[in-house]
């Protein structure tokens, strides 16, 4: 009996730490807001698999763009040295091998960042539709510190959860030499929805996006839910409410 | 010395039939040493120990049914593997229809149960073949609740979760000396290890991976201690050198082919020449330690991943540049060479050529 008794409890222990975990990282929200499905691509799970909501992005891909929200500065914070001149020679080396670092990113919804996004792609005349259903969650802020981040930014339409963030580098070949920041993914990559509230998005969406949906590449779909996602203390993310 | 163990409770009976056998040769060569009384009394004590060892630790006591006991655990390797499979499904089935709370519970009571089963099969049957087949049910429970729940709750799959799987793991193993359950344990513990040495450098351990040398040196890290990890149960020791050993070596292979795998900022080319080098003194110490100290576990895999390693190698540096019935020339001089090397080898550490 006691050697069962002595099995069992590291596996009790295990899931308890995680269920702990999951508990005390909703004992406070550091961000609370509603996405549309603009925002969050809905994954249904096959036959009754859990259903999983992609949050997707503007991802600034362009590196002169990448540079004006996530500054030099912003990076160092995050812990990358970039002490190397970009057009040292073993300075594609050195950037490429660093390993992406975790940061929150406060994400910007429908805001002054986007409608900058909308203004340069009207007159670049790149836009032929899309944008009517491309994220309009934007990378605005990075930090090592969530509580700063979100004293600096209010609650409603800024979302801040943690991302990996990583260096990218562009040869003299590519318009550099220069060396940026830039969103591999968030953390976690996506949300399980509550099987409650999965059957109502069922509901609400009979539809939904391609599988596949990658940060700016707009669904076939128009926007037929909300989804009000809030991020905890610890920067994991639950679905509060789909409406 | 009287056996301690199911393992070497076989080995003894082993013995005792090699020992038949040659007796018998010897009589038909005209050469036997031993008078018969004193044959048939060897014997007699023999069926003794036979005996008393199949009823303690129910060892095959015969040829045939040392094959047969292979049949069993093949099939209850695939019992083991098909009730996995089994609870895996029903996890998928059922769980998009349960509420948070209850995903949690089933997924927790799927491993607890097999545990509980494990332990009542034990007592009940001296093969333990059931207990076998439980305790590998037991260990992928395990590990599907573990990553289960992290998936329900979002959380990812934090380093203490992580470690406390590791100790289950290695718990389930030591408990009822199952050497399967064992070698999925070691893996385990390297992983943890691994991802303990990529956290301590103020990475996140998710990411770790794409670099692999912390999991090589987390593998050597359980080699070393494998000695250690020997007093856990019978066999052990063997399992815990062959499973580090092949990961060691592997990741040493990847790191030889690829420097993309690696920390290192060095032009690649320098790189995967470092660890070309790295790998071909790292297998062939292997190999040489596997065979002074008798560690088949280890020679083998050693062996293998360095007819992989030297394969790559020609292919990389001749097949652009020489005929194609040149290459293969090569690489059979190669294999009459590798024969010849091994040879030499082998007749030193037994004391001169044969």
């Amino acid at each position: 009996m006691i050697r069962v008794v002595v099995n069992i409890i590291p596996v009790l222990m295990a899931v308890g730490w995680l269920v702990a975990t999951g508990v005390w990282n909703r004992t406070e929200a550091v961000a609370r807001v509603t996405l549309t499905a603009r925002e969050a691509a809905w994954r249904p799970g096959e036959g009754t698999a859990p259903s999983r909501l992609s949050i997707t992005w503007e991802p600034r891909a362009d590196p002169l763009d990448a540079r004006n929200w996530l500054t030099d500065d912003r990076l160092r914070r995050l812990g990358f040295d970039l002490s190397m001149p970009a057009s040292a020679p073993p300075a594609g080396r050195v950037y490429g091998r660093m390993l992406p670092r975790r940061a929150w990113v406060v994400f910007e919804l429908d805001g002054e960042a986007w409608r900058a996004i909308e203004r340069r792609q009207a007159l670049a005349g790149g836009d032929e539709g899309g944008g009517r259903f491309a994220s309009r969650l934007v990378p605005i802020d990075a930090g090592p510190d969530a509580a700063e981040l979100a004293a600096k930014y209010g609650e409603g339409r800024h979302l801040i959860i943690p991302a990996w963030i990583e260096l990218q580098w562009r040869g003299p070949e590519a318009g550099g030499p220069l060396v940026y920041g830039a969103i591999r993914a968030l953390d976690p990559p996506s949300i399980t929805v509550p099987p409650g509230l999965a059957a109502h998005l069922r509901a609400l969406a009979p539809a939904p996006a391609a599988p596949d949906r990658r940060p700016g590449v707009p669904p076939a779909t128009p926007a037929r839910y909300e989804v009000e996602v809030a991020v905890g203390r610890l920067g994991i993310p639950w679905i509060v409410e789909i409406r | 010395m009287p056996a301690s163990d199911r393992l070497s409770a076989q080995q003894r009976v082993h013995r005792i039939l090699a020992f038949r056998d040659e007796c018998a040769a010897l009589r038909a060569e005209g050469r036997l040493p031993f008078s018969e009384p004193d044959l048939a009394a060897v014997a007699v004590h023999h069926e003794a120990i036979i005996a008393d060892l199949a009823a303690r630790y129910d060892v095959d006591a015969t040829d045939a049914a040392g094959r047969l006991s292979r049949g069993l655990r093949i099939v209850s390797f695939l019992g083991a593997v098909a009730l996995t499979a089994s609870a895996y499904a029903a996890v998928s089935r059922v769980w998009g229809a349960m509420d948070g709370a209850w995903q949690v519970l089933f997924l927790t009571a799927l491993p607890v149960t097999a545990l509980v089963a494990v332990e009542l099969s034990a007592r009940r049957e001296r093969t333990r073949y059931v207990a076998w087949l439980f305790a590998l049910v037991a260990f992928g429970c395990t590990w599907l609740a573990i990553v289960g729940v992290a998936e329900v709750l979002n959380v990812g799959l934090p380093m203490p979760a992580l470690w406390l799987g590791t100790i289950a793991s290695v718990a389930l193993a030591a408990a009822y000396g199952f050497r399967l359950v064992f070698a999925g344990a070691i893996v385990a513990l390297i992983v943890s290890i691994g991802a303990s040495l990529v956290w301590a450098t103020g990475a996140d351990w998710r990411m770790g991976w794409e670099r692999i040398e912390p999991l090589a040196m987390a593998a050597l890290a359980v080699f070393g201690m494998a000695h250690r990890l020997a007093q856990a149960g019978p066999g052990f020791g063997a399992v815990a050198r062959g499973v580090a050993g092949t990961i060691f070596l592997g990741a040493l292979l990847l790191l030889s082919t690829t420097a993309e795998a690696s920390h290192l900022v060095l032009p690649p080319p320098v790189v995967e020449a470092m660890y070309q080098a790295f790998f071909l003194v790292a297998a062939l110490a292997t190999i040489t330690i596997g065979l002074m100290r008798r560690w088949p576990e280890i020679v083998t895999p050693a062996t293998t991943l360095l007819v992989v390693f030297l394969l790559i190698r020609l292919v990389d540096w001749f097949w652009d540049a020489v005929p194609a019935w040149l290459f293969f020339l090569l690489l059979a001089g190669l294999a009459f060479a590798s024969i010849a090397v091994l040879r030499r080898m082998r007749d030193q550490l037994l004391g001169g050529p044969r």
